[in-house]
This record gives structure tokens, sequence and C-alpha cells, in this order.
């Protein structure tokens, strides 16, 4: 995770991908579900305030966090 | 056989073939492979048969460095020692604890831990633990609904306690002692000094010493130390007369390496339902065998960290309780109601159900660390003995262990998909090696007589004998080289179950 990615556009890439049309919630969260579980995997954790997330969840909280500000 | 060694005449010749100094768990354990054997066996004991403050207040002493508990809290000065109080948490070493490792300074035993696999069997007896199983799939085989959590074994495995009753070996062993007509037990015979002969080769004799005013003289051909580990140091420095700076201290050794357990809570783990997590949990007195999760050593070896395992307290429960370095206090009446409440909350806290989430609570390893050590204070008990000093010494090694083992088990959470793990904010900042002010060890004393070849680097040799003297051997947790993450009195019976074996072939 880099301060690059510190805006909606490039976080909304980061995790759906550039070419993503998908708008299905459920697709979403199934595309996300299994980026989650291949970063534990693949060890892409990162700490937040204390928790071990994976970088795909901590970047759904940035995300979340831009989009309510 | 026993004799108060009040009532003996002063200045009484006592003689024997082997002086057994001290007689909690280690002392004891020899005692009894002893009884029937043509030898007469000489097991002194400072204190009587029950607690008494004036004997408590011979274990006092000043603490410096990380906040300690007050040393007189630590140890119990009577027959069976220790085992008086101890919770009866038992696990063998791993065996990467014996190994040398890189990363660890001051690591490796001369022996490893196959060595050791036959006195572990047969000191579970003497703690009257189940069979000499550690594998969790036996327990679980005993027990389907201990269930594992879904972790990858060559990473994150399941490290197997058993509990003794616990076994009080004051209670156990008492009648057995007595009886036994070539065991010699002596009561309130405090060892003061050790005598060696001119060159410090030899012991000759020991003093002891008691409130009665009494001194006496205990003459034998072998000469055991168990005391427990700080008065194990604290006795080879006070007996200077042949040997300025001690015995076996010629090259500054004695009382360095002083070890603990670090026990702190570390982290919480959150699940998506409630899970009672039965193969982690215990309920005390019933319990005969539980998990805690434990680093497997190829990990350690990556992660470059000490050994240590993580148990789980319902958050609940755990948030209400005091951390263990407040619990005790001087005054008796308060100090048994702060445990009894401790573990009334333990017991209330409980749901059958499970839980939701969890505390998960530390036990490592401290990396020996010559800083951290037992010297002399000026300062004299009442029989005229420097008291003992501490000064616990941590390093950033352990708080980065701490930290990755909580990174570590926290992916494995996550592959899992059983929920997520918090590190406590202690741990959070990785440039900050200070610690909380509940930080606290296990209670536990290891290393301040330490194994090895190198007489410049140890004190004993692979048989617990005293380097460069003849007939001296150190019992117990004070030999230990490394502290692993067990608590230690199985691995302090089993290593004296050893030295026992050595002493038959060489009297």
């Amino acid at each position: 995770m880099t301060p690059a990615e510190n805006n909606k556009i490039s976080l909304t890439e980061l995790l759906l991908g550039k070419s993503n049309t998908e708008t299905d919630a459920k697709s979403i969260q199934n595309t996300l579900n299994s980026q989650v579980e291949q970063d534990f995997k693949t060890g892409k954790t990162v700490m937040v305030k204390g928790w071990v997330l994976s970088v795909t969840e901590a970047r759904q909280c940035a995300l979340y966090s831009i989009l309510n500000a | 056989m026993h004799i108060d060694a009040r009532t003996l005449p002063d200045h009484t010749l006592i003689e024997g073939d082997i002086c057994i100094i001290g007689a909690g768990a280690a002392g004891i354990s020899i005692a009894l492979e002893w009884i029937n054997t043509p030898y007469k066996v000489i097991l002194l004991e400072g204190g009587g048969f029950e607690y008494e403050s004036q004997m408590q207040d011979l274990y006092k002493g000043k603490t410096t460095g990380q906040r300690y508990y007050p040393l007189e809290s630590a140890r119990l000065h009577y027959f069976g020692g220790t085992t008086g109080h101890w919770a009866g948490f038992c696990s063998p070493f791993d065996p990467i604890d014996f190994k040398k490792r890189d990363w660890v300074p001051h690591s490796g035993w001369p022996i490893q831990r196959e060595e050791l696999d036959p006195f572990y069997e047969r000191a579970h007896k003497n703690l009257d633990l189940g069979p000499y199983e550690y594998d969790a799939k036996y327990w679980q085989a005993k027990d389907p609904t201990m269930v594992s959590l879904p972790f990858e074994p060559d990473t994150v495995f399941n490290k197997i306690w058993q509990f003794s009753p616990p076994t009080r070996f004051g209670d156990k062993y008492k009648d057995t002692i007595i009886k036994a007509p070539n065991i010699h037990l002596y009561t309130y015979a405090n060892v003061t000094n050790i005598t060696a002969n001119e060159h410090a080769s030899t012991i000759k004799e020991v003093t002891v010493k008691n409130f009665a005013g009494k001194e006496h003289t205990v003459k034998a051909k072998y000469f055991v130390v168990a005391c427990c580990a700080i008065q194990n140091a604290r006795l080879l420095l006070s007996s200077n007369k042949q040997a300025p700076n001690g015995l076996g201290n010629d090259h500054d050794v004695v009382g360095r390496y002083f070890m603990e357990h670090l026990e702190i809570k570390s982290a919480e783990m959150w699940l998506p339902k409630a899970d009672p997590l039965k193969l982690y949990a215990i309920d005390f007195g019933r319990t005969k065998a539980r998990a805690e999760l434990a680093i497997s050593e190829t990990k350690q070896r990556e992660y470059k960290i000490l050994n240590g395992t993580a148990s789980f307290t319902p958050l609940e429960v755990a948030k209400n309780q005091p951390a263990f370095i407040d619990l005790w206090t001087a005054d008796t009446a308060q100090r048994a109601k702060n445990f009894a409440d401790f573990i009334k909350r333990e017991e209330k806290g409980k749901n059958k159900n499970g839980h939701k989430a969890y505390q998960l609570f530390t036990r490592l390893e401290q990396a020996p660390n010559p800083s951290s050590r037992i010297t002399l204070d000026t300062d004299t008990d009442a029989l005229g003995m420097r008291r003992a000093m501490l000064h616990w010494e941590l390093t950033p090694l352990e708080k980065r262990s701490i930290r990755a083992i909580y990174e570590i088990i926290g992916q494995q959470v996550g592959i899992a998909s059983k929920g997520r793990v918090r590190l406590l904010e202690y741990l959070q900042d990785e440039n900050d090696n200070s610690w909380p002010e509940f930080t606290g060890g296990g209670w536990h004393h290891m290393g301040t007589t330490r194994m090895g070849t190198d007489p410049k680097q140890s004190v004993v040799n692979s048989n617990c004998k005293v380097h460069g003297i003849s007939n001296l051997f150190m019992a117990g947790s004070s030999c230990y080289v490394t502290a692993a993450a067990p608590n230690p009195t199985l691995t302090l019976v089993a290593l004296t179950l050893r030295l026992s074996d050595h002493l038959k072939k060489i009297v």
C-alpha cells in the first residue's frame, strides 16, 4: 500500500481491476472474498491499528473512509 | 527418618554419602530415587513442614531493572518447596529449545531433547501426570470435541500441556521420605555456607543454621544443591572462603543468565461466531490436557524469533482481570482474596457455548542475557547470609518475537477464515522496545548456573557437575541454558532424575 493509492479511483482499480465493470454486489463480494483469502495465503497482510488484515481488506477500509469523508 | 535440626546439640556433625540441599521438587525427586539403596542420603530442608513467615523472609531480596514480583512471593521455603503453590502446568521443551540458534545469543545446550525423553516419562510419575503423550491427536481421539483450529501445522501447531493435580510434594512424599531408613531428612537445616578444600576443587562440608541458634556441619562424598535458581546462585556466591568470587565462579558466570517466562496479554482474536475452543480451554482440576498455539521450528527460523505459545481466555473475562504482576500483595488476607477473586471471575465468565472474542496470552522464553542476573546484597538475612538481588533485564528480541508470533497467528486465522486478530497497543509500533506496566513473568526462575561445555561460559557440565569441583552438583532449573516456553517443573524433574542416574554410576 502506498500514498499514491490514497484516492477513490486508484483504490477501486486496485480492488476490482482497471477494466472492471462489475456492478452486482454479490459478484463484487465474491471477488473481494477470494482476493482476501489469496492475500492471507501469500502473506499480503498489513497491520492497521493492531488488526492483522489482508491488503484487500485494508484497501476496502481506506475506500470506505474516503467515500464517507 | 526425620530429624528436626533445632533439637540437635549445637555443632553436631552429620555424615552421609550424598547430601541433598533443598527439599523441593528437585531435592525430593532425587531422594526418592535413592530409597532402599545402600547409601546414606542426607536431605537438608531449611524450613519445616508448613509455611512460616520467618522462613519465607530469608528469600526476600531487592530487584532492579524490569519490574518484578517480590522475591519472597515466588518460592516457598518449607518441605515440598514451591510445589506447595504451583499450578501444575506441564509440557516438555521442544527439540529446537536445546539447539544452537544463531539469532538467539548464548543458546544451545550440551544435551538434546531426545536425551531427556526417558526422564520426562519418569518425571510424569512424580508429578501424577497422564501418559507421556504430547501429540494433540492422542487427546483428540479420547475426546473428539477437542477440535483443532484449522491452521497449517508446519506454521502453527497445537502444543499440548498436561496438568498435574497439582502434586504437592510436601504432602505426597512426606511419609515416604520419613519412613525410608536410609534417607535422613533434616528440617530447619538452612545451608549458609559450602566449604571446599584449599584449591576449591572438592567440597568438604556444608554449614547449616537455624533460628534456634544452632549450627551444624554436614560431611558427605557428594553434594547436590537443589534450592531453586535464585538460591542456588546465592549459595555458590556466598561460599567464598576458598574461592573469592564464590564456588564455581572463576569466570563470573554464577548468577548470570537469569531467565523468566514472559507471561503477558498480547492480542485479541475475534471469531465470526461463538466457539468454545475446547481443545484450548482449561477447567481447573478437571482438564487433563489442553493445547496452546505454538510456532513451528521452521517459522521460528524464518522469522528469527524466540519460542513462545498463545493461550485463549474469553475476552470479557480477561478484560476484568488484573495483571499477574499486580496480584501479589504483602498483606496475606488481601493476597488470598486477589487470587480467589481471579479464579472466581474465570469460572463465572465461562460459557459452555463459547465466546466470539478471546484474549491471546503469551508464554515466551526469555533470551539468555548475561546482564539479567543474581548478585549478593550487602544486606544480610536473619541467619547472617547476604541476601540475593535480582536484576531482571529483557532485550528487544523478546518484544519482536511476541509481535511476530501474532502476525503469524493472525495470518493463519485469516487463511482459515476463522476471524481476525488484533495486536494490543504496546505491540503495534515495531520501533517501540519498551514494555507496558502489566508485563510480568510466570514466577519461574531459570538459568543462574547454566549448563555448558566451556567453563568460561557456563557453571555446570552436561551432568550438572560444577566445573572444576569434583563432587558438587546443581539440580533444577538453574541449569537451564534456555527457558523454552513451557513451565519449568516437568523439565527440572526430568533433568534431576537424569542427574540422579549419573550419581548412581559414579558413587
